[in-house]
């Protein structure tokens, strides 16, 4: 068996070839509902969030430039609706997702319980940050997007997307200093 | 090169995307800047830890929901591309088929019909005869 990359699928999907499709959503579900449960912090959203993503997927793949990855279109198409879930829950107003002041949210009670296994201490320095910062530092963390990738994903720039990962690792070390001193990593 | 610009430049160089004429310019700071030194060893620490965590695997009601795909819960689907036809394809060559077909119908349903028409083409009954000069002789 040979299996298809990400761009043969991609052209396949779009001439209508479902299996092609069924290829592209089992390669990238998890990633897109990690993404999303990691920036919404509720499951059945980030569930939502995830099934419009890849409805879109079905309807609009289409409207996919040449050239550009399906994975980073995905993960802009799923940034869409995890940002229309902050909107409506008034987590983000409108016009604040962008960068502005530090890159962690210090009112988040997630800040004073940064303790117990690596892996969850982790997960739950990321949720500290800030939306726009957290959805650049887990493409490109978790995800292993390039900066390009990043700012196409995120409507931005690759210089913005440099400031919010630089910002966002200098809040981390901030953030688990204490942690990695206790565990003397 | 001061502290900000060679933390911006150790997260360019943990990412791989640091230009190679930036290297030794880091390098030289690092050699003198413990800050900066251990600014790297935290941040390369959480950043390969984070590059360890997994994906969480999308509930199985997911695929549920895109059945239509053909998507089986806890499957994976592979395509060997050397069989894969698409949907326009097989819709064209299935309407090219049908509209063939109707064409042979068309054509066998015109000549049945011409047949029939000449074996009652002779009408049964014709005004004209009674007029003709045959059929006044005849009577």
């Amino acid at each position: 068996m040979d299996p298809l990359s990400d761009e043969a699928a991609t052209v396949q999907f779009r001439n209508g070839y479902l299996p092609a499709g069924a290829v592209l959503y089992s390669r990238h579900k998890d990633a897109i509902y990690s993404f999303c449960l990691r920036m919404l912090r509720d499951p059945d959203a980030a569930q939502d969030a995830s099934q419009e993503t890849f409805l879109k997927m079905m309807t609009k793949v289409q409207s996919l430039k040449d050239g550009v990855a399906v994975k980073s279109w995905l993960f802009s198409v799923a940034r869409n609706e995890v940002l229309m879930v902050l909107r409506r829950k008034k987590i983000v107003p409108m016009d604040k997702f962008e960068e502005d002041g530090p890159a962690v949210d210090t009112m988040n009670p997630l800040t004073m319980a940064l303790d117990g296994e690596l892996n969850d201490v982790l997960q739950k320095a990321i949720l500290t940050l800030k939306p726009a910062y957290r959805e650049a530092y887990l493409l490109r963390e978790v995800e292993g997007l390039t900066y390009e990738e990043i700012a196409l994903a995120t409507e931005s720039t690759v210089s913005a997307v440099k400031s919010k990962l630089f910002k966002s690792r200098a809040a981390l070390v901030e953030l688990l200093t204490p942690y990695m001193e206790r565990r003397k990593l | 090169m001061n502290c900000i610009t060679s933390k911006e430049l150790v997260n360019e160089f943990l990412d791989n995307e640091l230009s190679p004429e930036l290297l030794q310019p880091l390098f030289s700071h690092l050699a003198d800047c413990a800050a900066c030194r251990e600014f790297l060893v935290k941040t390369k620490t959480i950043h390969d830890a984070v590059a360890s965590l997994q994906n969480i695997p999308a509930p199985a009601e997911l695929d549920r929901k895109f059945a239509i795909l053909g998507i089986q819960a806890g499957t994976v689907p592979v395509i060997n591309r050397r069989i894969a036809v698409s949907v326009p394809s097989a819709i064209l060559s299935g309407v090219l088929v049908f509209m063939i077909s109707i064409v042979f119908f068309l054509a066998l349903h015109t000549e049945g019909s011409q047949s029939a028409a000449q074996r009652i083409d002779p009408p049964m009954f014709n005004a004209q005869q009674f007029s003709s000069p045959f059929l006044l002789n005849r009577q």
